[in-house]
């Protein structure tokens, strides 16, 4: 296992996004879920998930629901609606914009200015 | 559809506050006590788990508030329904401090910067505890004498407390209160003088135009009463050319101050540039004044005597 890092501010929203669109998702699962696909490599505070989730939740952007989980315990699953879909897919575009653009200047070198 | 998500998040989170406290808690125990079984499952003892687990998520209470916070529910949400006397709260600038504010009290709203604006969410902070004063303090000193006499006095308490204190500033409250109104009433006095000279004028032009009528309609006026039209008949005439001329004048008067009123509105309160009692008053009485200013050649017209009228010319 590489050495952890911390996200990037601004991207736990988007993160958390990405996660519950692969599939419904407690909170924990969410923790997990980014954890697993990052190659255990991303370090998630764990404070700042709930106040995400309930954020994303008032904005309309995902949907909550009791259900129950694995271990037959009452447990809130988050789901995305149709507009965090939107979001989701609009961020992605601009994340992607943003680091073609930073991985760009980064690689320029002295003869090309 | 995202404004109707934030309206009924709000709209649920005033109408059944416990009960998403309640489903608040048992989110956070549950992602607790998932992170402890799965530590159990990775080979760490149940009670090292345990303890692991609190040390990572860290304290319910402050998961709990970082959630409203990020709803902006921190100090009301939180309150409502509940009496708030006794618990704490923290605001951006403190939270870093770890500073927390206990509610010893709740009072009505009030305004405060601007009389205009609404009440904002307000908490009052003893003076005794205040640890910022570089901008200064203001006492309220109540009196039952004479306040000339009563600065002296205090300005000695200030100054045994410290020397080099200025007392800056001091006046009545019905001062402050005249001061910070006198704009507005320095405008309601000018325009209600414009107003009101607009009006006389009004009322002399409209007298002028139709004594002059009148004047030059002396023969015409003898000739009909000769010929059997009453007296009040031609008074109706008169007063109904009068009213013509104030309608008209009425017409245009409210067409340009629907148009220029509208730059007026920063300087109203409680009152819209349009609004109709306001406008259908003014309108009335100026129709009115100019009836009152039409009445007196109308009536002499009536009482013009057919023959002196003929020898006129």
């Amino acid at each position: 296992m590489g050495k952890q890092i911390d996200l990037l501010q601004g991207t736990l929203d988007m993160l958390i996004l990405k996660a519950v669109s692969l599939g419904p998702l407690h909170g924990y699962g969410v923790l997990l879920r980014i954890q697993q696909i990052s190659g255990e490599q991303l370090e998630i505070q764990q404070g700042s998930l709930y106040p995400a989730l309930y954020r994303l939740e008032h904005q309309g952007l995902i949907a909550s629901e009791w259900g129950e989980s694995d271990n037959k315990r009452k447990a809130k699953f988050y789901s995305l609606t149709a507009a965090g879909r939107r979001q989701l897919h609009s961020e992605t575009e601009k994340w992607n914009r943003m680091a073609a653009l930073i991985a760009s200047i980064l690689r320029t070198t002295s003869e090309e200015v | 559809m995202k404004l109707f998500a934030r309206l009924r998040s709000w709209f649920r989170w005033i109408v059944k506050p416990r009960q998403l406290e309640n489903e608040m808690e048992t989110e956070v125990r549950f992602h607790i006590e998932s992170y402890t079984a799965d530590l159990v499952c990775k080979g760490v003892p149940q009670p090292e788990a345990m303890r692991r687990a609190r040390i990572d998520f860290g304290g319910i209470e402050s998961h709990k508030d970082a959630i409203r916070a990020s709803l902006g529910l921190r100090l009301w949400g939180e309150f409502v329904g509940t009496n708030p006397v006794g618990k704490t709260f923290h605001t951006e600038h403190t939270e870093e401090l770890d500073d927390r504010y206990e509610i010893i009290g709740v009072c009505a709203d009030a305004k405060y910067a601007d009389l205009r604006d609404d009440p904002p969410p307000t908490f009052y902070v003893l003076y005794q505890q205040q640890k910022d004063a570089r901008h200064g303090m203001t006492f309220e000193v109540r009196t039952s004498g004479d306040h000339g006499t009563l600065i002296g006095s205090i300005r000695a308490a200030v100054q045994s407390v410290d020397r080099d204190l200025p007392l800056i500033d001091v006046r009545t409250q019905t001062e402050q209160i005249k001061a910070s109104m006198a704009p507005e009433r320095l405008f309601a006095a000018v325009t209600s003088g414009f107003g009101g000279l607009a009006l006389i004028l009004a009322m002399i032009g409209v007298y002028g135009i139709m004594a002059h009528a009148v004047g030059r309609r002396v023969n015409e006026i003898g000739i009909r009463l000769a010929l059997g039209a009453q007296a009040s008949q031609v008074l109706r005439m008169v007063l109904g050319e009068t009213a013509w001329l104030a309608g008209i004048g009425v017409a245009i008067g409210l067409a340009a101050s629907l148009l220029l009123t509208q730059s007026l509105a920063a300087m109203l309160f409680g009152l819209k540039p349009t609004d109709p009692s306001t406008l259908a008053g003014a309108a009335l009485l100026l129709f009115a004044i100019a009836m009152l200013a039409g009445w007196g050649p109308a009536n002499r017209a009536s009482l013009i005597q057919p023959m002196e009228a003929l020898r006129h010319e």
